[in-house]
């Protein structure tokens, strides 16, 4: 799986780079489509041009009506045909930059087959006539010239009102004598309202290159924008993750000596915060566990070395200082023995079913019967306590388990309620078929007890006087009967009653119960 | 020399106990803490000899709380904790050395010997005055090569008085030493062990005295001037 930081790395930059990228993209399409319609607008303005040429194809170079005809005296800035201005003159003062070279490029047909007039050298068949709807609105397109020069053009529909007479002005009409024949020299104009069609067209190549200049910009600040996103991720990156890699090298440096350290949230973003409560929790966890088999190591050199230690500096002391009392020496001799291989079996009988690693037999078994069995051993010395048992197991209880780990549980537990239940005290038995899942509960007094020790009471070794001067005893038992529990499908619980009493609860997860 | 163990195995407890009597020491023991504190508080050992795990007050704590009244006799801690943390831990709070159980006899008698010498500044098992050696390891003492046989009480005043050369030594002083609480001295067991010594000293007649009576304060082994 790759890094975080080469994901975020690799993530951040194909983002940024895509935001630039259309960022890009949208500055240019934006210019271009502003230089287009700086264009049309400028097509749009020269239509009246395009007009006025259309328009001027039918006018007479005039005046072709004699000065008699007009009634009204010449005003002072009337134009004599003299002093008239051409309509190119006129053009050019209206729109100036119409007849310049790189001026527009402009064609105008009275119908379709018939063009009027048109732009010196134009090629017609770049210039096809174009269909424009009935709205008449202009149309705007571009041409491809064969040179490869593009250009911007619009056609439109050109509509004049009244071709072929001068309209009269000033409040005195025209009068003219009736029946007098029209000029002979003034042509036939088209009809009223007769309608040119027009295309101008202005070059593509100014808006073209400002776009390329454009397109260049864009490239340029693109790579520079690259080179500094590229150094601004990584950055960001290094700083970002610079406490996630604080925290790493602060977690490297754990081992079994620096568990009781925790990690500092002072120093770590908020986002950090949740992992660090959870690896202080780990640590504690660990910690408790480091703690617990170190307690293990230590209780069980002391159980193994003692007895060790007695046999070697009793035979030491034997064999420097003989003595007669040889019998007495050799049983407890004996009795160190016999307290080294109790200890060994236990660990190893503890080691099997923590491994769960045992061939049940399961039996149906009369629980009564059973436990009553199993307590036998264990009345001569409550008797000699004085204590009290109640046992409280109804007949019919009949359970299928293995009798064989069955009693070396119970046997563990009786032998510490007689062991640690005082004098005149109490211990009570009882089996209720009634509560979902229970087997047996075993209670009995208790002195010296608290919710402490109660925690530490199934681990293995751990005994209740720390020194474990008495050596009857290792601290095996309650680990070994939780084990076995275990290996039946069974739990077994402890819980501290009134700090005087303790309660094992033996209840079953899959034991088969038939009544 | 003098030596309290407190140590809670019986059967451990009842062997060092003999072997150390067998040695030529003084042995006090017990086998909780609380009686450990109290006679290495009471009484002046010149080793103690201390478990860890005990009933009643725990070894550490023994020795902390004697430290902390200012006692400083030797002690050794023995112990089947075999961790570094353990041995670490025990030192630091005071201990002169470690032991860790199973251990022999022999190391177990070196490491007391050694903590005897440590405790009257000497650096080897020998002490030597003019013509008398005494080996604190072999327990014997010659003069002018010759072996001079003498009783384990005998030896152990010889070597308390050589231990503290030049220092005048009350009579209270060597009981304090020599003797355990199982023994109950006489008032005279002491001026007549030192006259037997001092007999069995001078071998011959040009031998000079070597323990010196100061009269109403004690003796004194020196050569004379």
């Amino acid at each position: 799986m790759p890094s975080i930081r080469k994901n975020l790395f690799i993530w951040l930059l194909l983002g940024l780079s895509l935001l630039w990228a259309i960022a890009g993209v949208v500055i240019y399409l934006s210019v271009r489509q502003g230089e287009i319609a700086k264009i049309d607008s400028e097509l749009q303005r020269m239509e009246g041009a395009l007009r006025f040429i259309g328009g001027s194809s039918f006018r007479n170079p005039g005046p072709q009506r004699p000065d008699h005809l007009i009634v009204r005296p010449p005003r002072e800035n009337f134009q004599t045909i003299e002093t008239r201005t051409t309509p190119e003159n006129r053009i050019a003062q209206r729109w100036p930059d119409f007849l310049s070279e790189g001026g527009p490029k402009y064609i105008v047909w009275a119908s379709k087959d018939t063009v009027i007039r048109q732009s010196e050298g134009l090629p017609t068949k770049e210039f096809k006539f174009p269909e424009i709807s009935e709205s008449n609105s202009p149309i705007f397109f571009n041409i491809s010239l064969k040179n490869g020069d593009t250009m911007r053009a619009m056609a439109s529909k050109l509509r004049r009102g009244g071709f072929g007479r001068p309209r009269p002005r000033g409040n005195e009409g025209i009068r003219r004598p009736i029946n007098e024949p029209l000029p002979q020299n003034q042509e036939q104009g088209p009809p009223r309202n007769f309608e040119l069609t027009g295309i101008i067209a202005l070059s593509s190549k100014p808006m073209q290159q400002t776009l390329n200049t454009l397109l260049f910009g864009i490239i340029a600040v693109g790579i520079i924008a690259g080179f500094c996103s590229f150094s601004l991720v990584h950055f960001a990156l290094k700083k970002g993750l610079k406490p996630l890699y604080a925290l790493g090298n602060r977690l490297a440096t754990v081992d079994s000596s620096s568990l009781s350290d925790r990690f500092s949230k002072n120093d770590l973003p908020m986002e950090l915060s949740p992992i660090c409560d959870h690896l202080n929790e780990l640590m504690e966890r660990l910690e408790d566990g480091f703690e617990r088999e170190r307690r293990f190591s230590g209780d069980l050199a002391h159980e193994l070395r003692t007895p060790i230690a007695e046999l070697k500096m009793m035979a030491e002391v034997a064999l420097r200082w003989p003595e007669n009392d040889v019998k007495s020496h050799a049983n407890e001799t004996l009795d160190i023995a016999q307290q080294l291989q109790e200890i060994i079996e236990s660990l190893l009988a503890l080691s099997r079913y923590e491994n769960e690693a045992q061939n049940l037999e399961y039996e149906q078994i009369s629980l009564r019967e059973f436990t009553e069995d199993c307590w036998s051993p264990f009345t001569q010395r409550a008797e000699e306590k004085k204590i009290s048992l109640t046992m409280n197991i109804p007949n019919e209880h009949v359970i299928e388990t293995d009798p064989k780990i069955l009693r070396l549980i119970l046997n563990n537990l009786f032998s510490n309620a007689t062991e640690y239940t005082p004098s005149e005290g109490t211990i009570c038995i009882s089996g209720n078929q009634s509560i979902e899942g229970q087997i047996l509960r075993i209670s009995n007094s208790i002195k010296d007890f608290d919710e402490k020790m109660l925690s530490h009471l199934f681990e293995r070794l751990w005994r209740g006087d720390l020194s474990r001067t008495d050596g009857s005893h290792s601290g095996l038992g309650l680990a070994l009967s939780k084990a076995c529990s275990k290996c039946l499908g069974l739990n077994l619980d402890a819980q501290l009653i009134k700090s005087d009493h303790i309660e094992f609860v033996l209840s079953r997860t899959n034991i088969e119960k038939i009544s | 020399m003098r030596i309290l163990l407190v140590e809670d195995k019986n059967r451990l407890r009842e062997a060092i106990e003999k072997a150390l009597r067998e040695s030529g020491y003084a042995v006090d023991s017990t086998d909780n803490g609380n009686d450990g504190l109290w006679m290495a508080s009471e009484n002046a050992y010149d080793v103690i000899l201390l478990d860890i795990m005990l009933p009643g007050l725990d070894g550490l704590s023994v020795l902390e709380q004697l430290r902390e009244k200012k006692r400083d006799t030797p002690v050794l801690l023995l112990t089947a904790k075999d961790t570094i943390a353990d041995r670490v831990k025990g030192l630091r709070k005071g201990a002169d050395d470690y032991l860790i159980k199973p251990f022999a006899l022999e190391e177990l008698l070196a490491r007391i010997e050694a903590l005897c010498r440590r405790s009257y500044k000497k650096s080897t098992s020998t002490i030597t005055l003019n013509d008398l050696i005494i080996d604190n390891s072999a327990k014997t003492v010659k003069r002018n090569g010759d072996l001079i046989d003498l009783t384990a009480r005998e030896y152990a005043i010889l070597e308390y008085l050589a231990m503290r050369q030049g220092a005048v030594i009350s009579r209270s002083e060597i009981e304090e030493h020599i003797y355990d609480e199982l023994v109950s001295p006489m008032s005279n067991v002491v001026d007549s062990a030192i006259c037997n010594l001092r007999k069995k000293l001078a071998k011959g007649p040009d031998d000079a005295e070597l323990i010196h009576t100061r009269r109403g304060q004690g003796y004194i082994l020196m050569p004379k001037n």
